[in-house]
């Protein structure tokens, strides 16, 4: 038997919050890889000429620039979830909670709405691979997005439940870590896809 | 308590399964939240990926052995070209190396189960569903090596977690075993290029599946992801080698190993060299000249000199025990460095080694070598996964043959490379014929080996188990507890740690 000397009362691992820090962590390389060989394959084409972006194809600037808007809020209403659940106003959470699922959805809402908007097909018009790299771009980031409001509705459950307290409220600040993440991820795509095209 | 800490009568209720489960024995092993239980399934089919794997590198040397007379269809060739280095690394040695870790890195840092058992569960599951779609589904390519990568990328954030977080009191950063060390390494590297591997898939699969405009189509896919099975990125797949050499050589010279610090930091410098996502040949052409390429690519053969060296050190101050465990580590590590140096000397561009198959050998030196290591930790742990010694003078002449064989594998590939036999195809006007048979014989050689150490385990397995806690008088935590260990982990509480060699400082006390 190994004799050593004995431990101190275990504290409580903050084993979620690294978990998610390296999850995040994943996620900023997918967008960065994503990103890149977006920007790559751009200049490969020529910047922003007929042989990169479909002639006639507008962006729903406004639509985008409040996709990101709404982000924002939802990453304000996430930590305000954290704060409140660090003083013991359980009602508060509970709001920033509800709040933040319907800022989630409502940047859902926004992404299909601008797919709409854009009238532009993987397939037509063809020869340009603009489509090709704008789709699989947001539709990655569409679904990091539901990840997060399915992550989100999980917490808010397990905050109703009781499991969010003052002094544990390590789950809710790794779902506010989560949301930073996205809105990184979200601005950065917007930057590139939205403005630079 | 979060919903991510496994209470110890879960982990009980994974274990229960060892002594039969009331539920039976198949729904108990596809439930399981156990790691040690994960860990042997991840090991048991990765090995017959690997054996596979390299039974397609097989045919494939025979078939450009063989000129004038092809027995393999002309159309499956590149399919399997590109199948035999992905399944080597993705569906054999990272899984190999990550199930060896999900086994033994909670019990060398004292922890009860690994952080989140219930991901490291379902990351087994997603890796074998992608893996079988990825051999049976040609037109599922992409996303059945996504849905590979995915399961290899949770099973990294759980080996990750466990080690940053899950150590046991006092056990700080700096004194965690060089093996689970290697493994928080080699995860959080993961965790920085597969997801850059996954990027380029989505858009694979996106063009594939709509366009088949942007990216060559069937034929026009494998060179943008040719990254991950190339250098430098290749290293990151071997950084488990120094860890466990650092491990082994220590235990078998009965002495403390010469410099931790140092094989810490060399295990550290090897992941950041291996950094392998920018090189993408295909969107970035001018990679191979800017210099900090070139600089990683001279630095690689650093670590694992260093690791070499300390060994040295250590085994030069004290006569060791010669043991299959040592035999395969060292083997592993000297074609480790063998597969670095020649990585130097892809960038001599008069040599024009670039796109021959001198870029084969260096891939069968890194990441075969690597098998060899997974192996030797196969041996190594033996007695702790099932209680049982393996023959060590069987495994000893499997590991004196796993190397012979790598290097009869690879060699004739390092002499085709030089006459500039291309890569990857077996049409070529330049190459030796005779030395591509010799590579085939070499790789029979190399499967027979995985064959042996798996026949050797099962028949000891046959035999019943008799090893003792800690039958090779190892220095870590894994050896202070039963073999093999109870359900959560330890069945007292461990205490304090207050070096890397907990055991031996006991020794030396007592």
């Amino acid at each position: 038997m190994l004799a050593l000397p004995p431990a101190p009362a275990p504290t409580r691992p903050r084993l979620l919050l690294v978990g998610t820090a390296l999850v995040c962590v994943a996620g900023s390389m997918l967008f960065a890889g994503l990103l890149a060989i977006y920007l790559q394959a751009r200049d490969t084409a020529g910047g922003t000429t007929a042989a990169w972006f479909p002639p006639g194809v507008k962006v729903p600037g406004i639509a985008a620039n409040i996709l990101v808007i709404t982000m924002i809020g939802a990453v304000i209403v996430a930590s305000w979830a954290v704060y409140a659940i660090r003083r013991g106003a359980r009602t508060d959470s509970y709001v920033a909670l509800g709040a933040t699922i319907m800022f989630g959805l409502a940047v859902l809402n926004a992404q299909v709405y601008i797919w709409r908007q854009m009238k532009v097909g993987i397939l037509k018009p063809a020869g340009q691979p603009f489509p090709l790299f704008f789709y699989s771009t947001t539709g990655t980031l569409f679904v990091a997005l539901v990840t997060g409001v399915v992550f989100t509705v999980v917490m808010a459950f397990r905050t109703l439940g009781g499991r969010s307290t003052p002094k544990d409220s390590e789950g809710l600040t790794a779902l506010a870590m989560y949301w930073y993440f996205l809105a990184a991820a979200t601005v950065a795509v917007w930057f590139v896809v939205y403005v630079n095209k | 308590m979060t919903i991510t800490e496994t209470r110890p009568e879960a982990a009980e209720a994974g274990d229960r399964t060892i002594g039969g489960d009331p539920r039976g024995v198949i729904v108990g092993w596809v439930t399981t939240g156990d790691h040690k239980r994960i860990g042997r399934m991840f090991i048991a089919v990765s090995l017959a990926f690997i054996a596979g794997a390299l039974v397609i590198s097989c045919l494939l040397a025979f078939e450009r052995a063989s000129t004038g007379s092809t027995f393999l269809r002309a159309d499956a060739i590149g399919q399997l070209f590109s199948l035999s280095s992905i399944g080597a690394v993705f569906l054999g040695v990272v899984p190999l190396l990550i199930g060896i870790a999900v086994y033994i890195v909670p019990l060398q840092v004292g922890a009860r189960t690994i952080a989140f058992p219930r991901a490291a569960a379902a990351s087994f599951w997603v890796w074998l569903i992608g893996s079988g779609l990825l051999i049976v589904a040609v037109d599922l390519f992409t996303v059945a090596y996504g849905v590979v990568l995915l399961g290899l990328l949770t099973a990294a954030v759980c080996v990750a977690s466990t080690v940053l977080v899950l150590r046991v009191p006092g056990m700080r950063l700096e004194m965690v075993p060089a093996f689970a060390w290697a493994a928080l390494v080699q995860a959080v590297m993961l965790l920085l290029t597969l997801p850059v591997l996954l990027a380029n898939l989505i858009y694979l699969y996106v063009d594939h599946r709509y366009a088949r405009s942007a990216f060559g189509g069937n034929f026009g896919m494998a060179a943008y992801i040719a990254w991950a099975t190339r250098q430098p990125q290749t290293y990151v797949y071997a950084i488990p080698v120094l860890g466990f050499v650092a491990e082994v050589v220590p235990v078998f010279a009965r002495a403390r190993l010469a410099m931790h610090s140092v094989v810490l930091f060399a295990i550290g410098l090897a992941g950041i060299l291996g950094f392998g996502a920018f090189a993408q040949a295909d969107f970035a052409p001018g990679y191979s000249h800017q210099a900090l390429n070139i600089i990683m690519s001279l630095a690689a053969p650093i670590p694992p000199l260093l690791v070499l060296g300390v060994c040295a050190l250590t085994l030069r101050a004290h006569r060791p025990k010669l043991a299959s465990p040592l035999v395969f580590g060292l083997a592993a590590a000297v074609m480790y460095l063998a597969g670095t140096v020649m990585g130097v000397f892809t960038f001599f561009s008069k040599l024009h080694l670039v796109d021959t198959v001198w870029e084969e050998a260096h891939f069968n030196y890194v990441v075969f070598g690597s098998l060899l290591a997974g192996l030797g930790a196969l041996a190594y742990w033996a007695p702790k996964m099932s209680d049982r010694l393996l023959d060590d003078r069987r495994v000893i002449g499997l590991g004196l043959l796993g190397f012979v064989a790598l290097a009869i594998f690879a060699i004739p590939q390092v002499i085709n490379g030089i006459i500039h036999q291309p890569v990857a195809t077996v049409d070529f006007t330049t190459g030796n014929e005779m030395l591509n048979l010799v590579s085939g014989i070499g790789a029979a050689l190399l499967t027979l080996v995985v064959l042996g150490v798996v026949a050797v385990i099962l028949n000891g397995a046959r035999r019943g188990g008799d090893s003792g806690a800690d039958p090779w008088g190892g220095h870590t935590l894994e050896w202070a507890t039963t073999s093999p260990p109870p359900p959560a982990n330890f069945s007292q509480p461990i205490g304090v740690v207050e070096s890397e060699t907990p055991l031996l400082d006991q020794q030396a006390g007592s």
